[in-house]
């Protein structure tokens, strides 16, 4: 048993040493840069993150960022489960449903940079049809509504994934316990509410973290879409981050990340240990 | 078996070491594999083994190899202003054939030790006015064709004497190669022959004195010339009289002209007043735009590349090898007879030598590849102003390059040295975001004074990858980060404020002052002030541009502000409904013009403009762009930016002055980068009885160009602080001509070698009308350093802010956004990369 365990670290070792030497170490040599100026190396203290704090640009990212998380997820999320279950009631049918909702994910974030220019821009296509209905055109990307275009960016392309993580979750669900609640006299309504979304908790659990770190990718699409400086909606972390490298504003840059991958891994945490226990709970039921 | 193989053990793990034995192996041909070129580094010409071999672009790895070719000027008689074909006689001397300034009248030139020295003698008459081209034979004989196909035939016969010339100066100069003030001269007059004009009178001997600058005097010496005139009368496509556009000597001694149809035509020998000449019988389809000679082969350039045909027959050759070499090359643009390619027979029988700005090439007839013999990086001829007169083998490994550039004439001989490195042994890198003919010439130039230290230019946005400005600036940031940055870089469009703020950038106050206080150079100091902070001076401009409107006193007086010109711009447009007011503009060139013009007096608020600086900047550029009313829009919407394009400082406001004389447009404005354009602008308003002033009157601004500073730890570098050094002094400043030069002594040795020309046009109405450019005076050159001397204000010259400027401004003169939307976009853009 005790060899065994040993063969094991074995195996891990490769992936361990590629994790501290492209992350673990690298994320240390940027917490040290955060408390380092700019060139030179110089201690800084916290000067680094009180600047990044108090600055407003920073402020205005993260403030973006934890809107359109907060605003997302439970979009992306519901709606997921609700497709997932009108998908497993379709049963059979649903095939080709299951394989066109992961099409966008396997699109490559340049040709949905293209197809939403195509499809926001100020001659653009819905502009097109707004124009047609007798409606004014909207600047889809340089007004209020470019924070609705990057939601509905982010919902439409991970919808997929979400669908097929719920899906296997519901696929685990014992067949058996549905018989006996209809037994019991429960529709399907009661099926649901009282089976299926409790047992998918563990699920509910990982389908959000990964919905969590999938929304860090929309910057992506928002890049490619409005630039360096986009409407100022639109504006996250990641077009500072990206801005500050190009000024070489490694201090900024450092403190800021660390700042974030606080907050990134605290949530992750709690996430990975609801998520164990709900595991845990499940087994011993 | 296989299945036999798998299950033995000892077999798998043979197969599993093979193939990571493979796999390694493959990946280490891949790492070693890139430095192979079709250049190659056997056995060159005439024996000389190829200098370069290497990364394929002739700059060649950083080997520990022995030998290359090194480049040495020649210089010309100080009287001869321009060398217009030279050639090398059988017996090894050099013939050539000039302009002397001082007699104003052509000469000829010859020197026995391969340029070392000369003796000239003038050409008396024969040529009304100038000359088209010129070329010279192996056998001796030098002709002299105007457009028309008059011509002057001379006879080069003997030698220099040995006491007759003074050596020219052929040490490096600050001047670089060409015309030494330290060339000796005697002169002999030719006489032109008798009436039937066939054969001249003959001259003889030349100068024993070693005068300085005096005719020598006929004392009966070895050099003598005979000279024939006449005219060569050229078949027409269309029936009326042709011309001469190109000539050279074909191997045969026939020389080959080009005509005006873009024919080549054969005159086997100059005999006589009137002599037909005969098209060559040539399968090769598309006009030549020029040609020149390899032995019994002619080398063409015509709009599909170079074309090989047989001097004789016109026959087309197989040229493949040649095409690719000079695929896609930009081999069409020619300037008063001199081209980007110069062909000539090499050292061996059937081969052919080439110098571009790529570098020199040798071909065997034959061949399949073309040998690279020396980067053009590694020399003067890599120069992008450089264009190319003649080349010539003068033996086994030797070749000498004739050329133009803004100077004037220059030749370069290059030989090859077995014992110097195979590359240079230092190396300098120099980074830019974009590249530049400026910044090209200022690489060869400081190549040329350093020949043990290799120039490496980088360039971020090389055009052929799709990298944005942002990744350019990443990629870099990355660089230096890493401590691998460049030792000098171009901030042009670079976050310069953020560099200095993060002391990436040396102080380079010192060298700045060493070339101000230096009494043969000088800087105007309120440029170099305009980049002090706190006492030090990080970056500095070598060139720099400035609007300025022209016209009447009434348009003059519209360039307070750009309200005021869109009050005057208006008015024209009211007052003359039938004419338009500018050039045809894209609405994105125009953005860029107006902004360089205008932001300079933008208030900044925490380094961003005020909104009602923005907001008045916008409308004024709305009104203007209103004017621009044009059917089709812009006749080229590729140009967006006027000022520069394609790597060069045009200078937007010469080709608004076109228009305005020739199409009958009522308002030019826009920027002057040069002494030619103040040449020209003044031309157009003297004529017109108008003026030039500064755009923003007492606040006018200037617009930097090739900004260098050095990165911080670099500053005792002593390469880098040389080569900031050389962006700053005279010698550059006064050959590169994107922008005016920040050195005041360069400003003055540019209207020193102006010269006059006539400029044709046709006018509104289609006729054609001539203006005299002439060169400015010295009030009209006092007048412009004055004015240059009095600007403080540096325009906005922050990339980022400028594109979002333009950006959302472009919505709004094109009508997608309305004023308030354009402003609050920019203004909340620009507030946001002030915050960051």
């Amino acid at each position: 048993m005790k060899r065994n365990k040993y063969k094991g670290l074995i195996f891990l070792l490769p992936s361990l040493i590629g994790v501290l030497a492209f992350y673990l170490i690298p994320f240390l040599d940027v917490a040290r840069r955060s408390f380092s100026k700019a060139m030179g190396g110089g201690f800084a203290g916290l000067s680094n993150y009180r600047e990044v704090l108090s600055n407003q640009a920073f402020r205005l990212a993260a403030g973006n960022m934890l809107r359109f998380l907060i605003v997302c997820l439970p979009i992306l999320l519901c709606l997921s489960l609700a497709v997932a279950a009108l998908l497993k009631a379709a049963g059979d049918a649903a095939g080709f449903f299951e394989s066109s909702f992961l099409l966008p994910l396997a699109l490559p974030a340049a040709s949905i940079a293209l197809l939403w220019q195509a499809a926001f821009g100020g001659k653009g296509l819905v502009n097109g049809v707004l124009e047609g209905l007798g409606m004014e055109a909207v600047d889809w990307m340089g007004g209020g509504s470019a924070f609705g275009v990057l939601v509905f960016t982010y919902v439409w392309k991970n919808l997929g994934y979400d669908v097929v993580l719920w899906l296997a979750g519901i696929s685990s669900v014992p067949a058996e316990l549905y018989e006996a609640a209809r037994v019991d006299g429960a529709g399907r309504v009661d099926c649901f509410c009282r089976i299926t979304l409790p047992l998918l908790r563990p699920v509910a659990v990982l389908t959000a973290a990964l919905s969590f770190l999938n929304s860090f990718k929309v910057f992506r699409e928002a890049y490619l879409v409005a630039g360096d400086y986009p409407q100022e909606d639109v504006y996250l972390l990641q077009h500072l981050f990206n801005n500050w490298f190009r000024d070489l504003s490694i201090d900024k840059m450092s403190a800021g990340a660390v700042l974030i991958a606080l907050s990134v891994l605290v949530p992750a945490c709690c996430f990975r240990d609801r998520g164990r226990d709900d595991w845990q709970g499940r087994d011993g039921r | 078996m296989g299945c036999l193989l798998w299950r033995d053990k000892r077999a798998r793990r043979a197969l599993g070491m093979a193939m990571a034995m493979i796999l390694i192996a493959s990946a280490a041909g891949c790492g070693s594999g890139g430095g192979d070129s079709a250049a190659g580094t056997e056995g060159g010409p005439g024996g000389a083994p190829s200098a370069e071999g290497g990364d394929g672009n002739g700059a060649g790895g950083q080997s520990g190899g022995k030998g290359r070719f090194l480049e040495q000027g020649i210089f010309f008689p100080e009287r001869v202003s321009s060398v217009e074909a030279i050639g090398m006689r059988e017996d090894g001397a050099l013939l050539a054939i000039g302009y002397d300034e001082s007699a104003q009248r052509y000469c000829a030139l010859i020197s026995d030790d391969l340029g070392g020295s000369w003796d000239s003698a003038l050409i008396d008459g024969g040529l009304s006015g100038d000359a088209r081209c010129a070329a010279i034979s192996r056998d001796g004989t030098g002709v002299l064709l105007d457009a028309s196909g008059n011509y002057v035939a001379i006879k080069f016969e003997g030698n220099p004497s040995d006491g007759g010339d003074e050596p020219a100066d052929s040490s490096p100069s600050m001047d670089g190669g060409g015309l030494s003030p330290g060339g000796a001269r005697n002169d002999v007059e030719f006489a032109i022959g008798g009436d039937d004009g066939s054969d001249g009178g003959e001259t003889g001997g030349n100068g024993s004195d070693g005068g300085s600058g005096e005719d020598g005097g006929s004392d009966g010496g070895a050099f003598s010339c005979s000279v024939s005139t006449g005219s060569i009368l050229l078949p027409s496509a269309f029936g009326g009289k042709n011309g001469v556009s190109c000539a050279a000597y074909a191997g045969d001694g026939a020389l080959l002209v080009l005509d005006l149809d873009g024919e080549i035509c054969r005159v086997d020998a100059l005999s006589g007043k009137l002599i037909s000449a005969e098209r060559l019988k040539t399968d090769i389809q598309e006009p030549v735009e020029y040609f020149m000679t390899a032995g019994s082969h002619v080398l063409a350039v015509t709009g599909a590349g170079v074309r090989q045909m047989d001097a004789s027959s016109g026959k087309a050759e197989d040229d493949g090898a040649l095409r690719e070499a000079t695929e896609g090359m930009d081999l069409r643009s020619a300037q008063d007879g001199a081209y980007p390619i110069a062909f000539a027979e090499g050292s061996e029988e059937d081969s052919v030598v080439f110098a571009c700005h790529e570098g020199l090439f040798y071909h065997q007839d034959g061949g399949s590849v073309c040998e690279q013999l020396l980067g053009g990086d590694l020399s003067s001829i890599g120069d992008g102003s450089f264009y190319f007169k003649s080349v010539l083998a003068l033996g086994e490994a030797s070749y000498l390059v004739l050329g133009e550039d803004a100077m004037g004439t220059k030749a370069y001989s290059y030989g090859y040295d077995a014992q110097a490195a195979s590359m240079p042994q230092g190396e300098l890198s120099v980074y830019a975001l974009e590249d530049s003919v400026a910044l090209q010439q200022a690489i060869a130039i400081f190549q040329r004074q350093n020949t043990d230290i290799y120039v490496k230019k980088e360039i971020g946005l090389s055009g052929e990858d799709g990298v944005t400005a942002e990744d350019a600036l990443r990629s870099l940031g990355t660089d230096i980060m890493a401590g691998d940055g460049p030792d000098v870089l171009i901030l042009d469009g670079m976050p310069v404020d953020s560099y200095i703020e993060k002391g990436i950038l040396a102080d380079i106050s010192p060298i700045v002052e060493e070339v101000m206080d230096d009494p043969g150079e000088g800087l105007f100091e309120n440029i170099a002030e305009a980049y002090r902070r706190d006492g030090k001076i990080y970056e500095m401009p070598s060139h720099f541009f400035v609007p300025l409107i022209v016209g009447d006193e009434e348009a003059l007086d519209a360039c307070g502000s750009l309200n005021k010109l869109a009050d005057y711009a208006e008015r024209l447009a009211a007052e003359n409904p039938d004419r338009h007011v500018l050039m045809p503009m894209t609405a994105e060139g125009l953005l860029n013009e107006l902004f360089y013009m205008d932001s300079a007096s933008w208030s900044l608020e925490s380094g961003a403009p005020l909104e009602e600086d923005v907001r008045e900047f916008l409308s004024c550029a709305r009104r203007i762009c209103d004017l621009n009313d044009y059917e089709g829009g812009a006749p080229n919407p590729d140009v967006t930016n006027y000022s520069i394009s394609g790597g060069t400082l045009y200078g937007s406001l010469n080709f608004g002055e076109t228009y305005r004389f020739s199409q009958g447009t009522l308002l030019s404005f826009g920027t002057a980068a040069n002494l030619d354009n103040m040449m020209t602008l003044s031309a157009w308003e003297r004529s017109a009885g108008g003026d030039y002033r500064l755009f923003g009157g007492e606040d006018a601004s200037f617009v930097p160009y090739v900004s260098a500073g050095i990165l911080a730890g670099q500053e005792e570098n002593e390469a880098a602080r040389g080569f900031v050094r050389l962006l700053l002094g005279k010698e550059y400043q006064s050959v590169s001509r994107d922008g005016f030069p920040v050195n005041r002594a360069a400003i003055s040795d540019q209207q020193r070698v102006q010269r006059g020309y006539m400029m044709g046009f046709a006018g509104a109405d289609g006729e054609m009308n001539v203006a005299d450019v002439d060169a400015l005076t010295e009030g009209q050159l006092d007048r412009l350093i004055g004015e240059l001397g009095s600007i403080s204000n540096v325009a906005q010259t922050d990339r980022v802010v400028q594109e979002l400027v333009v950006g959302e401004g472009l919505r709004y003169l094109l009508g997608e956004a309305d004023l308030d939307g354009a402003v609050s976009a920019i203004m909340q853009k620009v507030g946001l990369y002030e915050a960051e």
